[in-house]
Order: structure tokens, then sequence, then C-alpha cells
């Protein structure tokens, strides 16, 4: 039997999102036993989770207790740490998935492989201290993801395509019967209460806060929402609350605005799942319940805000939509910019009022919603071959970053999988008009030349330094320039960002051992720039194939339309 | 660091009280009420009432003849059930003694008395630390606490040596603890995370301090 240790050490979003790994890896190997290791703080999220042997916990916030507070000696941190790990690491587990790729999570990789026998997938350290990837695909996790505006692949397929897992349908999450038959007995008797006919009427779940300001949807676009959906006929907003404080008073404040009209649903993660199940759709910002409404299987409106992370982590549910400030607008740090709540950019209630009942089908409009003044896009999670992406639907978002954005996994799948995805290709070219994909390509051929040069430039820098070690000066000069298309906004950053991450793990012995190293590097970054090339004549081909079709179809509708 | 206690070097007398209820007097100090110690203790309970309701682990500074801790274990088991713990500090070993010997009073085994002479000592009690990290609610004895002041002042703004030697007491397992024994004389713990940051060569305990030092660290 394979028992595997996931390690996520981040907080309850991410754990719920774990859910979706487990899934596949039990779906490709029913008989393993799969734990994880999460902070003590995220438990509550952990244990409900399906598919689990073990949940262990690090009780971080004691730990940091025992070395911040001086009174203790910091010997009860280093124990307490020791103690949290003494069980898994006699677990003896065979694989350890380092899911959160974060510092401590590395450190603790390489803790818990320390017996041979155990494999990593992700990214750990070496003893000398430099990062050990364990495929191609953690490198786009790790060095790419992070670094690049498009984001390739969201965390979740990415973490799949570390473990060469294929996704498979998350399981839900543990819930209690008796909570999901008392919470559909309320809920229905609230639909009742509007209509007689209860299946003509849809609960709207309104999630009031996340754990962010800049994530939050303003108050005063929360009670705009809550109007529309009161004022129509086939809705009843309630409002979903965790049991906090701020949350309570924020629900009162709503309420005392609504006459106390309105329903506010107070509950914690062992009854949260019993609620969403009986709901219709959730209107929510960047939280942990987005994550579990896509596990639950959910529709939401995902309102994305502030530096919510829309491409790494957004919805994932088809059946959902999330609406942002278009892509190439966003600033995911959340400090400045689109995205932070200034009135200017405010969400317009009526777009989120409009696009859940799109999501309802209670309307057939479709997503163009006209406002001149809004800047916020209609993003839907669609499925693909490796996972989901987010398609722009609506809104005023630029194509040619659009274009790119998407095109960027394309680039990544045919250099490390050596195929493109052609239905994935045709989505794209289908989505946007041939003259502004065609104008990306083009300038995307330029900047991958500039790297090509570059390239040459540092091959031959190194074969001169081989030779003769006073040329090392040119090589380090032109490698620089070469590491420098990294901040490029082009697409070619992709493929030197991979060669930077490599360049900046090795681990050679002697100065000989590294060029030798080095070249073989750069001669895979030139491999890598064949891979972009094969990818843009790809798209073009298959553009050009959907612009014909399309003429073929108008023309062939004009000459029935002549006929009729 | 040794610190004397006042109690310690002043006489202990035993009185009785109007109730025949021993008493301990220290220094000349009665440290319960010469009259009625349960009445006294039933009201300094009541006094602070509103902290039991809501916290149902009590650290309290001072031991005396033990009528306040009768009445406060009486009032977390009728607010708390079982779900209670109460610590005692208290640094005077002749008082200890003599409430051992008289023991007129006496409680469940979710009460522990700690008592040492050394401030440092009772952060070494490992049950102790353990509950101090769950954040007690602190109900000093006003009596023993006038009386040892500077003592509870001590305790409560002590600074554990953050040397590494002073650190292997309490490392449970010995793998880990000889690795930490490993570290230069004197080392503190900033200086082991650094020394192993910049090491050429980890080792396996390596990766685990490194992680303790990334997660003290990380916002």
């Amino acid at each position: 039997m394979t028992k595997i240790l996931i390690i996520n050490l981040k907080k309850f979003g991410d754990i719920f999102q774990t859910s979706h790994l487990i899934a596949s890896i039990k779906k490709k190997t029913p008989s393993a036993e799969v734990s994880l290791l999460c902070y003590g703080e995220s438990y509550s999220a952990a244990k409900i989770l399906k598919g689990l042997t073990t949940v262990h916990t690090i009780d971080r916030k004691k730990i940091i207790s025992f070395f911040k507070n001086s009174i203790y000696s910091d010997g009860l941190a280093f124990n307490q740490i020791e103690k949290s790990l003494r069980t898994v690491l006699d677990t003896k587990f065979d694989k350890v998935i380092n899911y959160s790729n974060d510092k401590t999570s590395s450190y603790l990789t390489s803790y818990l492989c320390s017996n041979p026998e155990t494999k990593f997938e992700g990214i750990r350290f070496t003893e000398k201290q430099s990062i050990s990837y364990s495929n191609e695909y953690s490198v786009i996790f790790n060095d790419v993801i992070t670094s690049t505006p498009y984001t390739p692949y969201s965390f979740n397929d990415c973490q799949h395509l570390i473990s060469d897992l294929s996704p498979a349908k998350a399981d839900g999450v543990k819930s209690n019967k008796l909570h999901d038959q008392t919470a559909l007995n309320n809920l229905n008797r609230l639909r009742k209460m509007k209509n007689e006919d209860i299946s003509t009427t849809s609960i709207i779940g309104i999630q009031l806060l996340s754990g962010d300001e800049s994530k939050d949807i303003p108050k005063e676009v929360l009670v705009r929402t809550i109007e529309l959906i009161q004022a129509s006929k086939e809705m009843i907003p309630i409002l979903l609350i965790g049991p906090f404080p701020k949350e309570r008073a924020l629900a009162n404040e709503l309420n005392a605005t609504f006459d106390s009209k309105l329903v506010s649903v107070e509950a914690d993660f062992i009854a949260l799942p019993s609620v969403l199940k009986s709901i219709d759709l959730v209107v929510t910002a960047d939280t942990s319940i987005k994550h579990l409404c896509d596990i639950q299987d959910t529709a939401c409106v995902e309102v994305s805000l502030g530096g919510a992370p829309l491409f790494k982590q957004g919805s994932n549910n088809t059946q959902s939509a999330i609406i942002s400030a278009p892509a190439h607008m966003r600033n995911f740090k959340g400090s400045l910019g689109i995205g932070t709540k200034s009135d200017e950019y405010d969400i317009n209630p009526n777009l989120v009022f409009h696009t859940a009942r799109l999501l309802l089908g209670l309307s057939t409009e479709g997503f163009n919603f006209e406002d001149e003044k809004s800047i916020h896009c209609v993003y839907r999670p669609t499925k693909v071959l490796d996972g989901v992406v987010l398609m722009p639907i609506s809104g005023p978002f630029n194509d040619a970053f659009e274009i790119r954005r998407l095109l960027c996994r394309s680039i990544v799948q045919k250099t490390l999988k050596g195929v493109l995805d052609e239905n994935y290709i045709t989505l794209i070219a289908n989505r946007f008009e041939k003259a502004k994909v065609t104008k990306v390509i083009n300038e995307e051929k330029e900047a991958l030349s500039g790297v090509t040069k570059e390239l040459l430039s540092t091959l031959r820098g190194l074969i001169q330094t081989q030779e003769n070690n006073s040329k090392a000066p040119l090589f380090i000069a032109a490698l620089e320039k070469l590491l420098s298309k990294c901040f490029d906004n082009s697409l070619s950053a992709i493929p030197a960002m991979m060669f930077r991450a490599k360049i900046e793990s090795l681990n050679s012995n002697s100065m000989q051992e590294n060029f030798k190293e080095v070249e073989g590097l750069l001669y895979e970054l030139k491999d890598n720039l064949q891979h972009s090339i094969f990818t843009y004549s790809t798209i073009e081909r298959v553009s050009q194939e959907a612009y014909t079709n399309k003429r073929k179809a108008t023309s062939l509708d004009k000459q029935m339309d002549e006929r009729v | 660091m040794k610190l004397s206690t006042q109690s310690s070097t002043q006489e202990l007398n035993v009185k009785m009280s109007k109730t025949d209820q021993p008493v301990p007097v220290l220094g000349g100090v009665h440290l319960h009420s010469i009259y009625n110690p349960d009445r006294e203790a039933e009201g300094f309970i009541s006094a602070n009432e509103k902290n039991f309701k809501e916290e149902s682990q009590v650290l309290i500074f001072g031991l005396g003849f033990g009528y306040h801790i009768s009445k406060l274990e009486a009032r977390l088991k009728a607010l708390h059930g079982d779900e209670y713990r109460i610590f005692v500090i208290e640094p005077s070993k002749e008082l200890y003694q003599r409430w051992k010997d008289l023991r007129p009073t006496s409680f469940s085994s979710r009460v522990k008395i700690v008592q040492f002479e050394n401030v440092k000592d009772f952060f070494k009690d490992k049950e102790l630390v353990e509950f101090l990290s769950d954040k007690p609610h602190v109900l000093p004895h006003p009596a023993s606490f006038q009386l040892n002041e500077s003592f509870y002042k001590s305790f409560m703004s002590f600074h554990y040596p953050t040397t590494i030697d002073e650190s292997q007491f309490f490392v449970e397992s010995e793998e880990y603890s000889k690795y930490l024994s490993q570290a230069p004389e004197g080392e503190s713990t900033e200086e082991i995370f650094q020394r192993v940051k910049g090491k050429s060569f980890l080792q396996k305990h390596d990766f685990l301090t490194l992680a303790l030092s990334e997660m003290v660290t990380e916002k």
C-alpha cells in the first residue's frame, strides 16, 4: 500500500483546494493512504476533507509563542517541532508531496525525505542548500507561475502535472446528514415564503468578508446587490457568516439597513457544507468559501478584488463565473492599482446580479453587460485537457494580453510534453479575431529572435571561455543579458525563466562541470525556443482555419438568406 | 538567577482562626483571615467571578493554606465541569511543607502546586510551561503576592537564557538533543540559525532547524 503525505502549510482556502489533488490520487491509486500535514490553525478545514487517512498538525502558534515570549526557553520550540513530526517520520511515507512549496515546507520535505526510500514531489532543499525540483512542472510552479503575469497554469493544475495526475472530480467534504436535512428544510421554508413552488426560487448566499480588507466586496456594493436580489421574483438573499465578531457585526449592520428582514446563517466548517449543499449560488470575494463551493459543486460568482490571485487560485467550477478587472490591469500584490477598492473602479452591483441570474439560468441575455463606466470583466472556468482555464467572456479585456495569457499554457505544454492540445489552441483561435492573434504572434516572433540572439552570444562566450579563461567576463555579460529576458513582457520570458531556475540551482563541484552543465542548459533553451516557434505556427494555422470556416459559414448564411 | 524570596528569610508561624482553621503567618503577615478564612476566600473568588466564566485555566500566585484554591476549584467545576485546570506558584518551601503536614485543604488532581525558590526552575517545569503556553488567567492571592511581590514580578518578567546548551534540557528526542549538543558552547538560537544557513553541507536535523527558523520568522 502506497503511503503519501501532502504538506500544505497554507490557510483554509488552500487546504480545501487540496481536495482536488486527494481525489485525483485516489482515482489513480484507490488503495493509496493519503495523509496531510498542516498547521494546527488549519485543522478545522483539514478535518472535513474526504479521502485522508490522517491529518498531522504542527502547532505553529505554540512554537511561535515559545520562541517569541522570553519567559520560555527556545528549547521548547525546538522540542515542539520535533515532537510534531515524530509520528510523521515514524509512518515512513513512500512519497511526500510539497503542496505549499514555501521555504518551511521545502525544509520539512527535505527532513521527512531523509530516508532515501521516501520520494518527493514539488521542491525541496538539497544537502548543498540548492533547490531540487522533482520534475519540470515544479520549475514552472515555483519559478514561472510566480514570476510571469501570464500564469500558464493554476496552482491546482500545476500540482496535478507535478504529480502526473489527471484531474478527477473532487469528492466534496464531510458533512452531517442531520445537518444536511435541517439546512434543506430551513431553506425550503424560506423559498416557500417567496413562491409556493419552491423549485422556482433560488437562494443566493452572500459571503460577507474575506481575510483581507483589500479583497472584500465594498459594503455599498453588497447592499445594492442584496437589494437587487431581494427585489427579484426568483431569488432570496441570505448572509453567510463565520463565527467571528467582525462578520457578525457587519451582518447586523447590513441587516439594520434592511429593517432586519435579512436571514443570516452563521456556520463553522462543520455546518457550512450542509448550508452550501442547499443553496443555489454564492456571491463571494476571494475566500475559502469559494474553494469549498468548488469542491461541493455549488455555483458561485467570485468577485476578485485587491491582491486575490485570480489565475493561480480562482474558482475552478465550470458552473461559476469570476468578476474581475481585466487581467492586464490587475495588480496581484494588492497594494496599488486596479483591484483595490478605489471608488472609481467599484464593482457595479448590476453586473454581480446579472451574472448570478445568468448562471442560474434565469436570464438568456448573455454575459455582455452594457456599462460604459465599468472596467470589470467576466471570466469563466472552462475545462481543457489538463485542467481548467479562465476564459474571458465579457467586458473591456485586452485581447493581446489575454491571447498571451492563454497561449502561455500551450508553450509550456509543448515544451514539457512535446505535444500541443489542438482543441485548446482552437478554443483560443475561435475566441479572438485572426488579426489580433496574428499581431501578437508577430510581436512574439520578434521577441523570440531577440532571445535567440542573446542565447547564441552566451553560447559563443561560453565556448571562448572554455578555451581561454580571460574571456569569462564576456560570457558573464552575455549570460546577464540573456537572463534579463526573464523580465520581458513577452512570452519568450517563459523559456528564459525555466533556464534561469536551472542555472540558479546548479550544484557542480568544479568549474569544468559547471561549464558543461551551463552548455547543456543553453542547448535545452535553444530547443525550448523551437517549441515556442512551433506553438506560434500552430496557432497561426488554426486561427487561419477558424477564420476561413467563419467566412465560409457567413457566406453560406448569405446564400441561404438570398435563396429565402 | 537565584532570587531570594521575602518569605524564605522570614519566620513562619501558624495561628488558629476563630473558625478553628490553621492560618499561616509569615514575617508577621497573615496570609488568610484570622476570623474566617473560608468566608474571606469565598469573597475573593466572588469578586473575580467574571474572569472565570470564559477562563477555565487559572494560574494562582500564592498557596497560603489553600482556602482560596478550594473555593476557586469549586467555582470552576460548577462552571466548566471537569474542563478546568489550576496551577499554583509558591516560592516558599517552608510554607508548602507546612501545608502538606497540616493538610488544612485538599484539591483534586486538576490542581497542581509548583514550588521552587528559584524563578528559572519554574520555567523548567515542563507541565507548568505547557500550561502557561495556553495563556491561563492569572490570579494573584493578595496577601501572598504582597509578601513576595518582587518574586512574582521577576516571575512575570523572566528571560530564559537563549543559549542552545540551555535549550537542550527541553528536547525530548535523543537524536535531536545530540545534534544540538554539537553547537559551539554559548551559541544562541539566532546564532545556530545563522550558522546552519551558512553550512555547505546539511544533515537531516539541519533541515528541521531551518524549518523552525523559517516558521518563527515568516509573516
